[in-house]
């Protein structure tokens, strides 16, 4: 599509030019007057202004398309037996104090859904729904965190040592580590997590426990 | 999430007080604070949501550009200077970041059929006349270069002078003026009398 047109700087050329700022408002009071008193002679520029207001509010009653998109994410988390239902939506709805604005809702989402598909594929047999706290799995994971993408392994390291937190899982495809820190003390480390700057996202998992 | 009424209120509120608050919230950022930055999050969501999808039409784009963009406040708010207002500078940021993406992206092989398809759900009540005038639409600005579509996106739904948009698009007023020239005759000839009963 050429990039320049020439148009003849007359009133009408520029009535043609300016008629879109001139519906959607935005024309100075100056540039408003010259196109108006031009319409008040130019029947033609009189139907391109009914033209371009019906244009204007058709595209502004187009779908906002990124709703459509995230409501399929949001069906499909929640189509996710149990852990989709609880604990993305959890994720979804719950202000993080930092993790919510750095990462927005879907990448939180989709992380949860990295870990939701992840942690079950050992044992691909297995129902996807089978509980946490089941035998076979005597110490899961209780934590959720990313780290910012620079922070070095030492700085990890030393986050996981302050609340003596143990990995059980990841780096997960978004790069997101599962933990286990002893129950009674998780409020605790999740504060002193989300006060870390390199940690942009602490979450806990609410599976069942054990004692 | 967002939804229309978030944007209606986004639009309505006086354009004056926003900036006033936009750079109260900006100056608590610089200090570090992260509600002011969530609140800048929330509140710019929606409208660069919209943009970059008319723009760039690919949910997975879209997400990290805007996170990206957002990411600039927080990590270097310092690099606003004020000469612009703060919606004006953040989607100039986010046009920038858009178009390098669509850059890496083969254009060659863009598959214009699951543009449409991924960006235009038609709902239940959209069995209509004004839902075969929107798919018709979303066809004819589908067909309009990431560009076009930028200066369409601007000034139809966010009513941003050309002025401002030349800002944003780092290009001379008369671009502007000439895009959106081109991109009306396009979508006029695509719609045809379809819009005769619009509005």
């Amino acid at each position: 599509m050429a990039e320049i047109i020439q148009l003849r700087n007359n009133p009408h050329d520029e009535a043609q030019q300016l008629l879109p700022w001139l519906v959607n408002g935005s024309l100075s009071p100056d540039e408003a007057e010259r196109v108006e008193a031009h319409l008040a002679v130019c029947e033609e520029c009189r139907a391109e202004v009914d033209a371009e207001r019906r244009l204007a509010a058709a595209i502004e009653s187009m779908p906002i398309n990124s709703d459509a998109a995230f409501e399929r994410i949001e069906r499909r988390l929640e189509a996710q037996p149990q852990f989709g239902l609880s604990r993305a939506s959890g994720l979804w709805r719950k202000r993080v104090p930092f993790g919510w604005a750095v990462i927005s809702p879907l990448a939180a989402a989709a992380a949860v859904a990295v870990l939701i598909i992840n942690v079950p594929s050992r044992q691909p047999t297995e129902p996807l729904y089978r509980a946490l706290g089941a035998s076979e799995i005597s110490r899961p994971a209780n934590l959720v965190v990313q780290f910012q993408p620079a922070t070095r392994l030492s700085d990890m390291q030393a986050a996981l040592q302050s609340v003596d937190a143990r990995l059980t899982d990841g780096p997960t495809a978004t790069g997101a580590y599962l933990l286990r820190v002893d129950q009674s003390k998780r409020e605790l480390a999740l504060k002193r997590l989300r006060d870390n700057e390199s940690i942009t996202l602490a979450e806990p998992i609410d599976g069942p426990t054990p004692g | 999430m967002i939804s229309e009424e978030a944007l209606t209120a986004v639009r309505g509120k006086s354009a004056e007080a926003q900036v006033d608050s936009d750079l109260e919230l900006l100056a608590k950022v610089r200090a570090g604070d992260r509600t002011a930055f969530e609140q800048l999050y929330r509140h710019y969501h929606p409208r660069l949501t919209r943009f970059l999808w008319t723009l760039v039409r690919r949910p997975t784009i879209v997400e990290e550009v805007l996170d990206d963009t957002m990411m600039v406040v927080w990590n270097r708010p310092d690099s606003y200077h004020g000469a612009s207002k703060l919606s004006t500078w953040l989607f100039a940021i986010a046009y920038r970041k858009a178009m390098r993406a669509l850059r890496k992206q083969d254009e060659a092989v863009e598959d214009l059929a699951a543009d449409r398809r991924a960006s235009f759900d038609p709902g239940p009540d959209e069995s209509s006349s004004r839902g075969r005038v929107r798919e018709l639409l979303m066809q004819a600005i589908v067909e309009l270069t990431p560009a076009h579509r930028a200066v369409v996106d601007l000034t139809y739904f966010h009513e941003l002078g050309y002025r401002e948009i030349a800002v944003i698009l780092e290009c001379p007023v008369d671009t502007v003026k000439t895009r959106m020239f081109h991109a009306r005759r396009h979508l006029r000839k695509k719609l045809g009398g379809s819009l005769t009963d619009w509005v």
